[in-house]
């Protein structure tokens, strides 16, 4: 599989108003997506998952670092080089309601980017497309008529997935596509998520706080806190035999929906809660609350290292142990 | 966990109405569970089903006039509170019952300092200063907070996200009630903060016996809190039961569609999720029968056209005419089958 | 690929109906809407001349005559059709009220429009003129301008229309702020959108609201600053009829006449709390929460 888009130490900080500190929202995130892949983000409120997919649709301006779509940087491109990129890279919205236009019926919004694109040969043609769109994303032609208000989250949240898929990008960034929406109906995007995917050849970054989603809809998963990637790897790994001590809590505390398997899982909460990101503590960014630390952890940041094949971690403790093994 | 003893409380049939522009429409629709002491019951439901507006109506907090009780009894202690006069209410709420809310950022006042806010508690029941000004520095510290004093004197802006939940909770230990109610009170909260506010909540209960009243819509929450559930769907509990039971062997499709709708969290098979097709009704929406029966793949004739009463099966009931063994449908069994596969 | 086709569900109702009609079926905007059709009435029967009479033809031996069959609003001192001058004096405030309403919220509502879009520097200079504008008290402000330009309607309006331009500035830029942080715009930057498209396409549809119930109730001000300025003897000039003036005038027989007070008066009133309640129905209209 060929690397379709590669994010190279990727920055962003944001100033803190009233004060010359900055908030280091992203902190030199760097990963690969391989064509036809999903690369799932995970990571609690505030860790940068949001600002990271901001920035690779350059709706925000990247403070340092590149990200590369073929050989183009996206950082860098200037207003016409945009476009092309955007019809190459498109984004869908967490908020099904704030992201449609509450004044635009379905099928102008989807006319719209046709039009704007050149996307199909005439009022005919845009419509047939219109067409094809809406049954893509499973529903009737008649939808074409509809305003947002008369539709339910989970079909607005199809039209937003439809409206990205009309420049037929190859990539698309799904920021917590599922998490406004009723139980019952995130399943149903889910599996048109992965309908899609398959049948387009689509490449997905998929971020969710929800590890369960991104569980069962990545190949592989990076792990984000306070800014930083501190593992990466295959899915199954990643989730079910996690290297660094946060993904080992955070999959603790994702509680399993089946009360027998919940009655064997007594672990102990993770203390403490997220550092402040303007004011993040030495050495590694989970120390304080890590009921592994050593004192190296307080002193030196640990570099993200492919402790397993294909396996990578920032932890010294993770780190250690794997040179244990391999020397005895 | 559960001690087998009196309700502390008990529902009967509340049925509570909103009046809006557009007409009345009933949200709660008849809706009957008893708690125990000692014991956590999950309510159980997705967006606009009635979960808040019915424990809402237990505590009697709904907002007048538009919303109204219309029938049932809530009976707390023995006593009906629907029935009972305006100053045993009071007494009740905020010392026999107290709640948490889901956003712990507009459930404080945040110009008042986070100990008058407990103490306000403590005063407004009767207590004297004193009391109150003792009963913050407990209840502070056996939320877990680790000095309560200086926590006492800062205001909710000081704290974050979960520190201030604790704090909520804190205000409604004040009175010492035997029944809480937490209207979803880890879902604005971060996975590794719900872990802690969860074993909070177990702990307060394994020490005072206190009765919950856990509201939820995550799955696992339910199976990692509660020892008995209701679900809830369009007004009515259309399944109750202990928690095993309610998971391993569901009585109403409902309950089983929404099992099978979330991903497995172990293995290497990730098969599509199964759905449950539709979303859910309009809560003005008035059904001659069943409310499910558009989105239930086992639905037969008669569900389109009666309500179907509440039948017990075994230690759970369900407002279902098709028992399990007649559905046509293939099912999800369950989660012991589903995780086995 | 899911096969789960989505099964036709009910609109709800009363969302594809014209707004209009919508605002028919509101109590207050019915009732703003019957007020806006008779001042219209009276207004368009001034300008084309379908008046009973004259409103500056003297019939002396009639003045002062009392509300009868032959001058249904009585006479005034000179003689003058009461009716046929309160016609004229709602053409001559009407006229007044739209054209300084045009003009403020022309000016003040895309000055509010681009600040609210771009920030920056256009934001901070429109922002802080609005702000100068907006600290002296209306109604000074306007008799300073008249007392510097001279008078005349026109003059009248473009006082009155400086007075409103920072109101509208403000209505329109507050809400321009926030949609232009909307998901739904960023989604059409995303798509490639251009500047120009998202803010007349996408922004300005989803601000038109508040602008559209600004303009209802600043047309009602408007009368009433007209009619003010007019009573103190600044907005339109004697012979012609005007609504404040006729009040100024009727002050001072109002012991032999009531009817010369008493009918420009309700005329004001009426068009004041006329216009105010079509606003109060268009927001009921518009907002979507509110919709019945
Ligand atoms: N426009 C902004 N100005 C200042 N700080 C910002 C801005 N946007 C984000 N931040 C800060 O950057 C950090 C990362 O935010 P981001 O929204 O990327 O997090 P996230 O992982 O998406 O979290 P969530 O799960 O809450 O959506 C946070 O500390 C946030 O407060
Ligand atoms: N004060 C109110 N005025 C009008 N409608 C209301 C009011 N309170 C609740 N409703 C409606 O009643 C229905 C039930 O609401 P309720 O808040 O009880 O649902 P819920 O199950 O708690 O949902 P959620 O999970 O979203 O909190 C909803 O459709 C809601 O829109
Ligand atoms: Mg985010
Ligand atoms: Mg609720």
């Amino acid at each position: 599989m060929s690397t379709i888009l590669k994010v190279d130490d990727l920055t962003k900080d944001y100033p803190v108003r009233g004060s010359d500190r900055v908030v280091h929202a992203v902190k030199g995130v760097s990963f690969e997506l391989k064509r036809g892949e999903t690369l799932g983000i995970v990571g609690e409120s505030g860790c940068g998952k949001s600002t990271t997919a901001r920035m690779l649709v350059r709706l925000e301006e990247a403070t340092g670092g590149r990200i590369l779509l073929g050989d183009q940087d996206i950082t860098a491109a200037s207003r016409r080089e945009l476009r092309d990129v955007r019809r190459r890279i498109q984004m869908v919205f967490q908020d099904p309601y704030a992201s449609l236009n509450p004044r635009q019926p379905v099928g102008r919004m989807l006319d719209e980017v046709l039009k704007v694109h050149r996307l199909a040969e005439g009022a005919q043609g845009r419509q047939e497309r219109v067409r094809e769109l809406l049954s893509m994303v499973g529903l009737p032609a008649t939808y074409a008529s509809r305003y947002p208000h008369e539709m339910s989250g989970g079909q607005r949240q199809r039209i937003g997935i439809a409206r990205a898929l009309a420049v037929e990008p190859e990539i698309l960034i799904l920021d917590e596509p599922v998490s406004a929406l009723d139980v019952s109906v995130q399943a149903e995007v889910m599996n048109l998520l992965t309908g899609l995917r398959d049948r387009l050849g689509l490449s997905y970054v998929f971020i969710s706080h929800d590890l369960g989603m991104v569980r069962h809809i990545s190949d592989r998963i990076a792990v984000m806190y306070l800014g930083r990637i501190v593992e990466w790897g295959p899915w199954q790994t990643v989730s079910d035999e996690p290297l660094h001590p946060y993904t080992q809590a955070l999959q603790a505390a994702v509680p399993i929906a089946d009360p027998d398997a919940e009655a064997h899982r007594e672990v102990a909460p993770l203390r403490g809660e997220i550092p402040d990101p303007a004011n993040p503590p030495l050495g590694c960014d989970f120390s304080p609350r890590c009921p592994l630390v050593q004192p190296v952890c307080r002193e030196t940041e640990p570099e993200l290292l492919e402790l397993l094949p294909r396996h990578l971690a920032a932890c010294h403790v993770a780190a250690g142990r794997r040179t244990e093994r391999v020397s005895s | 966990m559960s001690q087998v003893n009196e309700p502390v409380l008990s529902v009967r049939d509340l049925r509570t109405v909103i009046h809006t522009a557009t007409g009345d429409a009933e949200v709660v629709k008849g809706v009957s569970f008893d708690v125990a002491r000692g014991e956590t019951l999950a309510l159980v439901g997705e967006s606009g089903c009635g979960k808040s507006t019915t424990v809402l109506s237990v505590m009697d907090l709904h907002p007048r006039p538009t919303v109204e009780i219309t029938g049932g009894q809530v009976v707390f202690e023995g006593v009906d509170l629907v029935k009972a006069t305006e100053q045993q209410r009071r007494s009740v709420r905020g010392a026999g019952m107290a709640m948490v809310y889901q956003d712990p950022m507009t459930s404080l006042n945040p110009l008042m300092r986070v100990g008058d806010q407990i103490g306000e508690v403590v005063l407004a029941h009767g207590g004297s200063a004193e009391e109150a000004r003792r009963r913050v520095g407990e209840v502070l510290e056996q939320v877990g907070i680790a000095d309560p004093g200086r926590a006492a004197r800062a205001y909710p802006h000081e704290f974050s996200g979960g520190m201030r939940q604790r704090v909520v909770i804190a205000m409604a230990l004040a009175m010492r009630p035997r029944l809480l109610i937490a209207d979803e009170p880890t879902t604005a909260l971060d996975v590794t903060i719900q872990q802690q506010i969860i074993a909070l909540v177990r702990q307060l209960q394994a020490d005072n016996g206190m009765a919950v009243i856990w509201i939820t819509h995550d799955l696992g929450v339910v199976a990692r809190v509660a020892d008995r559930i209701a679900i809830m769907y369009s007004g009515h509990i259309v399944e109750e039961g202990p928690s095993r039971r309610v998971f391993s062997r569901p009585e109403h499709p409902y309950t089983d569609g929404l099992i099978a709708s979330i991903p497995r969290p172990t293995g290497s098979e990730r098969p599509p999720l199964r759905l449950i097709p539709g979303s859910p009704p309009d809560p003005s929406h008035v059904f001659a029968g069943c409310p499910f029966v558009p989105r239930c793949p086992q639905a037969v004739d008669l569900c389109s056209e009666q309500l179907p009463p509440i039948t017990e099966r075994g230690s759970s009931s369900a407002r279902c005419w098709v028992p399990p063994e007649k559905w046509t449908a293939p099912r999800s069994g369950g989660v012991s089958q589903q995780v086995a596969q | 690929m899911t096969a789960a086709v989505i099964e036709e569900t009910p609109l709800p109702s009363g969302t594809s109906r014209r707004w209009v009609q919508r605002l028919w079926k509101n109590r207050n905007g019915k009732t703003g809407l019957v007020v806006l059709f008779v001042l219209v009435v009276a207004a368009l029967a001034a300008a084309f001349g379908l008046l009973p009479y004259d409103p500056l033809e003297a019939h002396q031996k009639d003045a002062l005559t009392g509300p009868s069959a032959e001058y249904l609003f009585g006479t005034d001192q000179f003689g003058r059709d009461v009716l046929s001058r309160l016609a004229t004096g709602v053409l001559a405030s009407l006229r007044i009220a739209l054209l300084s309403v045009l003009m403020a919220t022309l000016v003040g509502g895309l000055a509010g429009v681009a600040a609210g879009f771009f920030g920056g520097w256009v934001d901070r200079v429109a922002g802080r003129l609005a702000d100068v504008v907006f600290a002296f008290p209306a109604i000074l402000l306007a008799l300073a301008i008249i007392t510097a330009l001279g008078r005349g309607w026109l003059i009248t309006s473009v006082a009155i229309a400086v007075v409103y331009t920072p109101i509208f500035f403000r209505v329109a830029r507050g809400p321009v702020l926030s949609v232009r942080e909307a998901d739904f715009v960023k989604a059409g930057r995303v798509l490639g959108y251009g500047s120009l498209r998202l803010l007349l396409k996408h922004v300005l549809p989803n601000v038109a609201a508040p602008i559209i119930i600004q303009i209802a109730l600043a047309l009602s001000w408007a009368i009433l600053t007209e009619s003010t300025l007019s009573f103190l003897g600044l907005g339109t000039q004697p012979p012609d009829p005007s609504l404040g003036l006729m009040v100024n005038e009727g002050r001072t027989l109002f012991t032999q006449a009531w009817w010369l007070l008493v009918m420009p008066s309700s005329a004001i009133v009426l068009a004041v709390v006329g216009l105010n309640l079509l606003g109060d129905g268009v927001r009921d209209v518009l907002d979507p929460r509110r919709r019945g």
